[in-house]
C-alpha cells in the first residue's frame, strides 16, 4: 500500500500525477489504461480539493493506492462535506458546452469501478483491472 | 499554465505549456480572449503541444474561450493535443465541439 497525504493546493496534483503514472507502469499497465488511472486520479483529486476542502491548503487529501496482482484500487479522501454523485456524472453533461459537470463522468468512463462513501467526508473508491492485453486475470474472464 | 501569444496574419496563436486545471489559469485565460475580441481578432489557435495533462476544469476553460468567441462570431480551434488529453476529449464526446489539428499549416489555413 502507498499512502499520500495531498495538501489542497491544484498545483501539487502533478505530483499524484506522476504517482499514479508510475504505479501503474510498474503494473505493466496498457499506456491506454496508465492515462486512465492518471486522469480519474486527478479527478478525483481535484473534486476533493476544490468541491471537498475549497482549495484550503491546510486540509489534506489522503490518497491511497492498493495494488494487487492485476487490480489497483485508489481511495481519495476528503474532510468535505460530500454530495450526491447521483446527480453529478451519472449522465454527460446535457450541454456540451457546460463548462462545469464533467469529472465524474470521466471517473466513471476510465475506470471499472468508482464507487462514493460519505460516511466521514467524502471518499473516492476506485478499481482499475489490468486489461487481457496487459496480461491480466480480469482481462482473460472478459 | 503558461501562456505565450503569437499572431500570423488573421488568427492568434496561443501557445500553452504546463498543466491546464483552473485556477489562476482560467482568470487568466478569460482576459487573453477578452483581450484579443477587444481588438477584434477572433480567430484563435490554442496549441497544447507543450500542456501535459487537462482536468475537467481546465476543459471548461477551454469551452467558455470557445462560447466567447463564438457568440462574437470568432472561432476557437487546437492544436498538437496529445493522446491523454484526446482521450478525455473523446470520453467527453468534445471532439464532437472542437476542431484540432496536428499541424500548424493546416490548422492556420483551416480558417
Amino acid at each position: 500500500m502507498i499512502q499520500l497525504s495531498l495538501p489542497s493546493r491544484l498545483e501539487l496534483l502533478g505530483v499524484v500525477d506522476k504517482l499514479a503514472d508510475g504505479i501503474t507502469e510498474h503494473m505493466e499497465f496498457e499506456d491506454v489504461d496508465r492515462d486512465a488511472v492518471a486522469i480519474s486520479v486527478i479527478e478525483a483529486c481535484t473534486n476533493a480539493i476544490q468541491h471537498g476542502h475549497h482549495s484550503e491548503a491546510v486540509k489534506s487529501v489522503q490518497v491511497t493506492f492498493e495494488i494487487e496482482k492485476d487490480t489497483l484500487t485508489i481511495t481519495i479522501q476528503d474532510v468535505g462535506g460530500g454530495f450526491d454523485p447521483q446527480r453529478a456524472g451519472a449522465l454527460p453533461p446535457p450541454d456540451l458546452l457546460a463548462t462545469r459537470g464533467r469529472g465524474i463522468y470521466i471517473m466513471r468512463s476510465m475506470m471499472d469501478e468508482v464507487d462514493f462513501d460519505f460516511s466521514r467526508g467524502t471518499r473516492v473508491r476506485m478499481v482499475k483491472h489490468r486489461s487481457k492485453r496487459d496480461g491480466g486475470e480480469a482481462g482473460e474472464k472478459a | 499554465m503558461k501562456l505565450k501569444r503569437e499572431d500570423n496574419g488573421e488568427v492568434t496563436i496561443l501557445r500553452m505549456e504546463g498543466k491546464l486545471m483552473g485556477g489562476p489559469d482560467a482568470d487568466e485565460f478569460r482576459k487573453v480572449v477578452k483581450d484579443l475580441l477587444g481588438t477584434d481578432r477572433k480567430k484563435i489557435l490554442v496549441d497544447m503541444g507543450k500542456v501535459s495533462w487537462v482536468n475537467s476544469t481546465g476543459l471548461g476553460i477551454l469551452i467558455s474561450g470557445y462560447t466567447t468567441l463564438q457568440n462574437s462570431g470568432g472561432t476557437l480551434k487546437l492544436l498538437h493535443v496529445n493522446k491523454r488529453i484526446d482521450q478525455i476529449f473523446m470520453v467527453t464526446k468534445l471532439n464532437t465541439i472542437f476542431e484540432s489539428f496536428d499541424d500548424e499549416t493546416r490548422a492556420l489555413a483551416s480558417f
